[in-house]
């Protein structure tokens, strides 16, 4: 009899710990799924960010070689910032009216599956007698497409989209310089609506602000 | 078989991995362009860099004063540079597609018209940057800068015109309006000189020599002349 209630005691016990396993092992795997996701996507953020990072440190890292006066076409790549890795292209593109070298400087990186290019115009001055050259950088554009910088097609296909990007930025430029800085400001204004909430409180001042550097020629 | 595709394999790579080259412009390209007194083309490209000085320094200055004028000296430099922009795109010198090249571009015109490119000038006027550089320190206004950026604006091409010069030394015996006028190609060699139309009043015994030299003198200051009228166009400008 003794024997028998415990064999039942045992059955009613392994029958609560399969149950209990049974609920317990999909909850856990479904909450550490949720803290996967969660994890993953501020990882994703972060390598965007990271990628973002570096390939701006590759653009400045082209500026500095411009002003120490490293002439010429140059293309270097696996360049080390800490634990990542940029690219960076020179391309002389030709010659402004005081003999000054210029180029499209082109920098990029890739964390995983994460791009990052960076394509900018320098004007790179003639030192007299001596280094440190003026440099003049301007008009950076970027893309998040897996270019490579230093192959032609590449950078052809990454002029002509940002050509198009720059017909648009030349058509905002004679907006600019033909509206009046009321009129300027108060369609600035306007667009207050189309903002992040977060944004909103702060836009009056940075339209002041854009108000004031306003091409007026 | 395998030779022949690894041949063909290294061509591939060394035609997709070449630099990319200024793109010189097209034949309708070239007809395009307008030939800009160059004067107007360096006082442009000398204010922004001057500009850009100007704002870099205030931009890297820890002097609040001066840092409230950041701003200011940014929308001078970008008005510059638009005004720069603005001179190419109507000379046809610049198309947002493709990369930039005014310099060589112009040649190319200069070079279909007459025959040859223009001397550019190579200068980064470092002096005149630290000047600037000296006042953005001292706490100028930008209205101040600005005038002293202007007043500091070349007045004559500081790029030279190299046929001018050869056709001058060419004509040297010759009128000297013709030396003006013949400012098109380099190449037509020069015809002997007459010696029959010369020796009329001969009042020197070696008057060809001296008179050679004259000649010399003459259209330097000629040359010099025609700079000071382009600096008048361009004052009007």
């Amino acid at each position: 009899m003794n024997i028998r209630k415990r064999e039942d005691r045992q059955g009613i016990a392994i029958v609560m710990v399969i149950g209990l396993v049974a609920i317990i092992v999909p909850v856990l795997y479904l909450l550490s799924q949720l803290g996967t996701s969660q994890t993953k996507l501020a990882f994703k953020y972060h390598e965007n960010l990271l990628t973002e990072t570096t390939a701006f440190s590759g653009s400045n890292a082209g500026v500095s070689r411009l002003r120490g006066n490293l002439r010429g076409y140059q293309s270097l790549s696996n360049q080390l910032i800490g634990d990542e890795a940029y690219s960076l292209t020179l391309r002389p593109t030709g010659k402004g009216f005081f003999e000054q070298d210029l180029y499209f400087m082109l920098a990029s990186s890739k964390i995983k599956n994460h791009h990052y290019a960076i394509m900018a115009e320098a004007e790179q001055f003639n030192p007299q007698p001596s280094p440190p050259v003026l440099v003049i950088t301007r008009d950076y554009w970027n893309t998040v497409e897996p270019y490579e910088i230093d192959q032609a097609a590449d950078v052809l296909s990454m002029q002509n989209d940002r050509g198009v990007d720059l017909l648009r930025l030349d058509e905002t430029r004679e907006y600019e310089k033909n509206a009046t800085p009321s009129q300027y400001s108060s369609e600035m204004s306007a667009k207050s609506g189309m903002l992040p909430s977060e944004l909103v409180p702060d836009w009056p001042e940075i339209v002041g602000n854009l108000t004031s550097e306003k091409l007026s020629m | 078989m395998k030779k022949l595709l690894f041949l063909i394999l290294v061509i591939f790579i060394g035609l997709t991995c070449q630099p990319v080259q200024a793109d010189k412009p097209d034949v309708t390209e070239v007809d395009e362009i307008q030939l800009r007194d160059p004067l107007e083309l360096e006082r442009a490209v000398m204010q922004y860099m001057l500009a850009f000085e100007a704002y870099t320094t205030a931009r890297r200055s820890k002097d609040p004063k001066v840092r409230s004028r950041l701003v200011k000296l940014m929308q001078e430099y970008r008005n510059a540079y638009a005004r720069f922009l603005e001179m190419l795109r109507e000379d046809k010198l610049y198309r947002p597609n493709r990369p930039k090249d005014p310099a060589g571009w112009y040649d190319e015109k200069h070079k279909k018209t007459k025959g040859y490119k223009r001397e550019w000038k190579k200068t980064d006027a470092k002096e005149i940057r630290a000047e600037v550089k000296e006042m953005v320190k001292n706490g100028a206004s930008p209205e101040e800068i600005k005038a002293f950026i202007e007043a500091k604006l070349p007045t004559a091409p500081m790029s030279a015109d190299p046929g001018l010069y050869s056709t001058t030394t060419a004509v040297t015996s010759s009128s000297s309006s013709s030396s003006t006028t013949s400012a098109g190609p380099i190449p037509p060699p020069p015809p002997p000189p007459p010696p029959v139309t010369v020796p009329i009043p001969l009042p020197e015994p070696d008057g060809t020599d001296a008179a050679s030299k004259d000649g010399d003198k003459e259209i330097d200051s000629e040359d010099t002349d025609e700079e000071d009228g382009e600096d008048g166009e361009d004052g009007e400008d």
